[in-house]
């Protein structure tokens, strides 16, 4: 009995075996199965003159995320900083500093560039003014400035570059002095930091890392002296910017200032069960009013808009734009699916890809382009049942 | 012995169940797909029908009024290897697969009025198939490259519980209460050779559920001659169906809802003669009207009525004690031709088998059934697909007395 049991499964084995012996699929019955093969569509705004339409506009951003400080002025652009300084110190000096024993030897700002915005060679200087009202960076943007106080006395003096990156200038010893009086004795009204603005021969943007230094040297009626080094709390640039002189039938995205571009394709004749695939984006610069820094971001976002009248959008539904030459190229597929599934087409929010670096004027070929090969152009690949 | 007999079912299926795969034709997309006539070895090795013969040690699902003559309880099982080799336009392929094909139960009742009862689940139609096409667009295109599959499995399966009866003048009659159900599903799927595009899915789905019924006679034994007749009709079977759509960035259904499904009656006829009780011959017949197959209240262009006709032969060596192991071997022959249920592109699509097998018996009752069936089908003519395929069907038949009051 055990015997024929055995054969019983090597039996069931064997087929197991046998049933792995074949050959993977092939088209072998493709015309039995025509009516369920796929159909696969190719949509371009070119060839198929999908409506479309174009326009830009400022939207005012708060820069304090930024990680760089710009000030300079340049082409439609001029940018101004403020900056408060943590000066925590020791408690023996908060009492020699209250005894009034401490001296202000010397205060230097020591800033290091890493953006330069215009013409590099071009001249640049700002004056230091110390902050009279209460600001913080929180929120603050181009149009605080309206309510910036400030002494119109520049505290600063000694301007020089130590060498191709690094800024240094000395601010007023007895400025320092009342900021360091301020922090050991909470009855002195606390200090606001200073307003660095540019000069007016300034004609050009240049951009520090964010994490200027203040390095003070004090001494104590000849007992001991020592250098004290601090940096920020506070720190935002102030990006104020006019409309770029762009062509009328172009779109513009310009960091820092802020200008961004919303775009619009007519895509109401794609089928409500489509399946996108692929959809690309193809943008066309214009070089000869496009500028753009010592370095920045070679690509923008086309951001899903939500709301066309407010310019809101969702910020999950985005896409990276990539330029080769002078063209910028990206793949906005998740965007034309959630248009296709439904959500209101309110169009695409062209924006730099990081908000306040930089203040680069990128200059696309719009919709109203007399030209349609330099028109925005959407390539779709979409599927659906038959 | 109860124990016994559920531990070697137990056995068989430990072995046969995890095996559910199905062999692989693109003519099973129309309709429910293939129809299965006979999940057992036994009948497959002499033409997979049969409604005329009734048989002690066997439990037929064709007709039911062939019970009446079980005087054991038993079971069986069969697992069902399945070879394919697909022939269109100039290219070849070998397609393999195995399938568990179904497990019934039979019981007698009462000899002396021919009453016994059967139950089990046994497949009743397949759908698998799977082509992969590989299109290469022009060069200018956007698209580029992209392979599109196309694949189909599922089917329907039945439960059924009957009884047969000995009826006036020595018929048989028997009747089982059918429960259709099952899951057919078709997805498409398309994947693009460059970075960048994705693939998309498309699946439709469909669960169809219902009540159904078959009914059989066989006629007195008039000189080893009978003849049988059975009818199965199957009521509207409620289908739910679902069509789904999907990428990597999303799923979408399309449409869902519940439609009817419509399969048309069989209708199965055969003479039987048996010659010394060791030699039998069938001939059988069936008719299903696919025309009137509907889904959703639509005929399908691609089905037509269905016709086969098969004819068997077996030689079982009487049960004599001091017969070899060799002498006790059932052989069965038989041969068929089915104008079968697919018109496609103008042609109706047609089979020819031929079939063979025999059993070994294991103990008294029990035996090892192996039937085999060689057929082709189709025709590379009208962009069709030719197949030759080869099956191997591999079953248990036990049989246990159960029910015996012992002597005080």
């Amino acid at each position: 009995m055990i015997k024929r049991f055995a054969l019983i499964i090597i039996t069931n084995i064997c087929m197991i075996i046998l049933s792995g012996c074949g050959d993977d699929p092939a088209s072998i019955g493709t015309d039995i199965l025509k009516d369920d093969l796929i159909n696969i569509i190719e949509k371009d705004s070119f060839a198929d003159s999908l409506t479309q339409s174009s326009s830009y506009f400022k939207r005012v951003l708060p820069l304090e995320k930024s990680s760089t400080l710009l000030i300079g002025r340049s082409a439609n652009v001029e940018s101004s900083i403020l900056m408060k300084f943590s000066l925590p110190m020791p408690d023996s000096l908060e009492t020699d500093l209250l005894n009034g024993t401490i001296n202000v030897l010397s205060a230097k700002v020591l800033l290091v560039q890493v953006y330069s915005f215009g013409d590099s060679t071009a001249s640049f200087d700002f004056s230091v003014h110390s902050i009279t009202s209460k600001w913080s960076n929180n929120g603050f943007t181009s149009d605080s400035l309206a309510f910036l106080n400030y002494d119109p006395l520049d505290v600063s003096s000694n301007r020089n570059y130590l060498n191709d990156d690094s800024l240094e200038f000395d601010l007023d010893n007895q400025l320092v002095l009342n900021w360091l009086k301020a922090q050991a004795d909470t009855n002195i009204p606390a200090d606001n930091g200073i307003y660095l603005k540019p000069s007016e021969n300034a004609q050009k943007i240049v951009g520090f890392l964010a994490i200027p230094i203040l390095a003070v040297s004090i001494e104590k009626n000849g007992a001991y002296g020592d250098t004290l080094r601090f940096t920020t709390y506070s720190d935002v640039s102030a990006v104020v910017g006019s409309v770029p002189a762009a062509s009328s039938e172009n779109i513009v995205i310009q960091n820092s200032v802020e200008f961004e571009s919303k775009l619009w394709f007519d895509l109401s004749s794609l089928p409500k069960v489509a399946k996108i695939n692929y959809a690309e984006l193809t943008l066309t610069l214009d070089t000869t009013e496009s500028i753009t820094g010592s370095n920045y971001t070679k690509y923008i976002r086309a951001n899903f808009l939500t709301d066309s009248s407010s310019n809101s959008l969702d910020s999950n539904l985005t896409a990276t734009i990539s330029v080769s030459g002078a063209v910028y190229k990206g793949e906005i597929t998740n965007l034309v699916q959630n248009w296709v599934n439904g959500t209101d087409n309110q169009g695409i929010l062209l924006t730099s890809a990081f908000l306040g670096e930089g203040a680069e004027l990128l200059s696309f070929k719009g919709s109203n382009s007399g030209d349609l090969a330099v028109k925005p152009r959407l390539k779709i690949i979409y599927t659906t049942k038959k | 012995m109860i124990i016994k007999f559920f531990f070697k079912i137990l056995l068989a299926l430990s072995v046969s169940v995890p095996i559910l795969a199905q062999s692989n034709s693109a003519y099973t997309r129309k309709g429910i797909g293939d129809l299965v006539y006979s999940f057992s070895a036994r009948r497959q090795g002499m033409g997979q029908l049969g409604v005329a013969v009734p048989d002690a040690d066997f439990i037929s699902t064709i007709n039911p009024a062939s019970w009446y003559i079980i005087k054991r309880t038993r079971a069986e099982f069969s697992l069902e290897y399945s070879g394919i080799s697909a022939s269109a336009n100039s290219l070849n392929k070998f397609y393999s697969d195995a399938n568990f094909n179904g497990v019934v139960f039979a019981f007698p009742i009462s000899s002396l009025y021919g009453i016994s009862g059967g139950f089990g689940i046994v497949p009743y139609s397949n759908v698998s198939y799977e082509v992969v096409e590989n299109i290469e667009p022009p060069p200018s295109s956007v698209i580029g490259n992209y392979t599109l599959n196309l694949k189909g499995s599922g089917g329907i399966s039945k439960i059924f519980v009957g009884t047969s009866y000995l009826l006036f003048g020595s018929f048989a009659a028997g009747a089982s209460f059918d429960y259709y159900f099952g899951n057919i599903n078709y997805t498409e799927t398309i994947e693009f050779g460059r970075i960048g595009r994705l693939g998309s899915i498309f699946t439709k789905q469909y669960s169809p559920k219902g009540f159904g019924g078959t009914f059989g006679i066989i006629s007195p034994d008039i000189s080893g001659l009978r003849f049988g007749l059975s009818l199965n009709i199957i009521s509207s079977l409620s289908t739910d169906t679902i069509a789904i759509s999907a990428s990597t960035l999303d799923t979408d259904t399309l449409s869902f809802g519940n439609v009817n499904m419509d399969i048309p009656y069989r209708l199965n006829a055969g003479l039987s003669y048996n010659l010394n009780k060791k030699f039998l011959f069938t001939l059988d017949y069936v008719f299903q009207p696919w025309s009137s197959y509907k889904l959703n209240g639509l005929t399908s262009n691609e089905l037509v009525d269905l016709h086969k006709i098969s004819t068997g032969f077996e030689f079982r060596p009487l049960q004599e004690p001091g017969s070899t192991f060799w002498e006790q071997i059932f052989f069965r022959l038989g041969f068929g031709f089915e104008k079968s249920q697919y018109y496609l592109n103008g042609e109706n699509i047609q089979q020819v088998s031929v079939f063979g097998g025999f059993s070994i018996p294991l103990s008294i009752e029990n035996t090892l059934d192996i039937g085999m069936q060689f057929a082709t089908r189709g025709t590379t003519k009208s962009s069709l697909v030719k197949e030759d395929m080869v099956k191997l069907n591999i079953g248990l038949s036990l049989g246990e007395i159960w029910f015996i009051r012992e002597e005080k």
